[in-house]
């Protein structure tokens, strides 16, 4: 990597921009294939771009600029068609403070719910681009590698993003602990409010297959059910429904308790104190939190499930300590492989070199040696080459790992065998 | 063959410590579904090594190895692992090994620590009658044991989610179906061979000892330990009964069994000493 390159990152968040604004910067794909695309034929920069409902980031490698976001401001607003007065200031970041900024991103470190998962998979697609791209970028490829190898290292070494942080999760997951999976399960939900749709859908894509829907409603409880596809029943027979259910979600504006102690008394009854999970979610409560003290039966009401989700919340953020020492590792690795980027070009600009000196020494003495005595020069030239080089090029290496080595060193070699910069040892 | 047996006895501490280290790690670590667990495959080849370890004891001194207390541990350390491993091919969960085989592990250990070579065994431990007797009994022990474990996760587990205190075993439990259906296959296994046991020890005793006595009390004590444990457990299925109570009666069922033997133990002191 030449001393002119650079790694800037501009981001706009949730921490620099409104809503409004993240909207009005949210890219499409064909959106960021032309913003790359101009980035390189205008000013040689690879660039990529992570466009997600809360950020849009642009990564871009190539030659310094000092006016670099100037330039770029007109560009976004031509794409996204866009005011530049609907772009805020973007925070920026350059070299191994972008990098790390990609990684604190992927490990969703900077995300609005933090430990959120979904932005592993965005990074993984902007990767997909990249490698996508006919004009290849191996340092926006290899960043993009780190950072999904960061984000996978906090998730598996730190509990940052375990336990849910939203009321239907958080009734998912306890729902888990009852019933291994809802797949034979039957979930009655009580009501056909948005609440009681929301709760059902976080079911629905945890793979319960067999719904209830009990609803004052006939109409929206029969939607609800055709949506879910499940069966309809009318509120009545709440108390029956309860005898089959594994897993019942209440959640209507009733004022009253739908499900009273006595009720509940003979439910079990029937049930032969087969384990049932009851989640009241509405305001006032619907079922009478007496029933709690049945044998097999587990109740959580809102207030429990929001605890739930404070104290998961809580345990995430005893987690950033580790998840940042992670990062900081991540950050090491990405700065050694840099510097061991620096060193190639030089490593096979001094072997070339040699190998010239080699040929050339060959060649002068070609006339006035035999075939056989060419081929035992050419082994002996060869193996002497890797004994002289051995030092120089061991040297640098252990430098690079040591973390020591200086611009100085690498001048030093290029000036005391006057070697030459070439398109092809300079692409890295 | 000494050489190899005596190998074996230093090595199986060793891999049942690996095995254990292994599952410690997965029970506390963040669960990854993309990354495959390495303990499950080294407690196949441990369980494997150790079967082989008996069987050459066996051959080695002519006998079933259930002759001392060392050689009992060293089965029972066998059979909790089998079972265990059972129920976790079975039900496909890890989390809950690292408590069986601790117990493997220190039954082991304590047996290659206690291990006498010189010890004469009696000639009854060359029947191979006798040494499936022993085999199939305690395995349906083990068994038993492991229900036992099981239901006591689940009342501890059920007690959390009841509570609303979600602490330690609410993270690393496995859900409370997977506990239920786990002891229930525990339990179902260990009626199962502790009755075939029970079955060959009278076989043997009626043909290899002349003392044998059915309306012995210690016998007698023993046959409706098992039979009170596998009616309750055949009339809590035909009623459908399950969940907490269910985990109550595996519990409390083994205890009762466990003390129905010690008390057919030291209160009489006729022919079998049950060790």
């Amino acid at each position: 990597m030449a001393a002119n390159l650079e790694l800037n990152c501009f981001s706009f968040s949730h921490r620099n921009a409104d809503l409004a604004q993240r909207d009005a910067l949210s890219f499409t794909e064909a959106q960021i294939a032309r913003f790359v695309a101009t980035c390189r034929s205008q000013w040689g920069l690879d660039a990529a771009v992570l466009s997600t409902c809360n950020r849009t980031e642009f990564y871009l490698f190539g030659p310094h600029r000092p006016a670099l976001w100037a330039e770029l401001k007109p560009l976004i607003c031509t794409v996204r068609d866009i005011k530049p007065s609907l772009v805020p200031t973007p925070l920026v970041r350059t070299a191994d403070q972008a990098a790390q900024h990609l990684f604190r991103v992927a490990a969703s470190l900077e995300s609005v719910a933090l430990g959120e998962n979904q932005i592993l998979g965005q990074i993984r697609d902007v990767h997909e681009q990249i490698l996508a791209n006919p004009h290849k970028s191996p340092v926006l490829d290899r960043l993009f590698q780190y950072a999904i190898r960061a984000g996978k290292m906090v998730r598996t070494h730190t509990n940052l993003c375990v336990g849910s942080v939203s009321i239907g999760a958080a009734a998912v997951d306890l729902a888990h602990k009852i019933f291994e999976s809802f797949q034979r399960r039957q979930i009655l939900i009580v009501g056909a409010g948005e609440t009681a749709e929301t709760a059902a859908a976080h079911f629905a894509s945890n793979d319960a297959g067999s719904f209830l829907v009990a609803n004052r409603g006939p109409e929206r409880g029969r939607a609800l059910a055709q949506t879910l596809g499940g069966t309809y029943l009318p509120i009545t027979d709440l108390e029956s429904a309860c005898h089959t259910a594994d897993i019942a979600v209440f959640a209507t504006g009733a004022t009253d308790f739908l499900l009273t102690h006595a009720q509940m008394k003979s439910v079990m009854k029937v049930r032969k104190n087969r384990s049932i999970f009851i989640i009241d979610i509405s305001n006032p409560r619907n079922v009478d939190p007496e029933i709690a003290k049945i044998s097999g039966v587990f109740l959580y009401n809102i207030d429990d499930l929001q605890h739930v989700v404070a104290s998961n919340l809580a345990s995430r953020k005893e987690e950033i300590p580790a998840a940042e020492a992670l990062i900081d590792h991540m950050v090491g690795e990405w700065q050694a492989w840099q510097q061991a980027m620096e060193i190639t070009p030089t490593i096979a600009s001094l072997a070339k070199f040699f190998d010239q000196v080699r040929e050339q020494e060959l060649n002068r003495h070609n006339s006035r040696i035999s075939e056989q005595e060419r081929a035992m020069l050419e082994d002996f030239s060869r193996g002497l080459i890797k004994k002289l080089l051995h030092n120089p090029i061991s040297y640098l290496k252990t430098s690079v790992e040591n973390k020591t080595l200086r611009k100085e060193d690498l001048n030093l070699v290029w000036a005391l065998y006057n070697l030459q910069r070439d398109e092809q040892t300079d692409e890295t | 063959m000494l050489q190899v047996v005596h190998i074996l006895e230093i090595a199986l501490p060793l891999l049942y410590a690996a095995v254990f280290g292994l599952y410690l790690r997965n029970f506390f670590r963040t669960k990854d579904t993309s990354s495959r667990f390495a303990g499950t495959k080294l407690l196949y080849g441990t369980l494997a090594t150790h079967f082989t370890y008996l069987v050459l004891r066996g051959i080695a001194f002519h006998h079933f190895p259930v002759s001392s207390r060392a050689e009992f541990l060293s089965l029972l350390a066998l059979c909790v692992g089998l079972v265990y491993v059972f129920t976790e091919t079975r039900q496909k969960e890890s989390d809950t090994g690292v408590f069986f085989i601790a117990i493997a592990a220190v039954a082991q250990t304590y047996s290659t620590l206690i291990i006498d070579d010189t010890i004469a065994h009696q000639l009854l431990h060359e029947n191979p009658v006798y040494g499936i007797h022993v085999i199939f009994t305690v395995f349906g022990f083990a068994a038993l044991a492991v229900s036992a474990l099981y239901a006591l996760m689940y009342i501890l587990l059920s007690r959390q989610l009841k509570s609303r205190n979600l602490g330690v075993i609410f993270k690393r439990m496995p859900p409370l179906s997977s506990l239920e259906n786990m002891s229930r296959l525990a339990t179902f296994s260990g009626i199962i061979l502790l009755g075939l046991g029970i079955l060959l020890g009278h076989f043997v005793s009626l043909s290899q000892l002349n003392t044998f006595n059915l309306s012995d009390p210690k016998v007698l004590i023993t046959d409706l330990a098992w039979l009170a444990y596998a009616t309750a457990f055949a009339t809590a299925r035909l009623r459908s009964i399950c969940g907490l109570r269910m985990a109550y009666l595996s519990l409390f069922g083994y205890l009762f069994f466990i003390a129905a033997i010690v008390v057919a133990n030291t209160f009489s002191s006729t022919f079998h000493s049950f060790q």
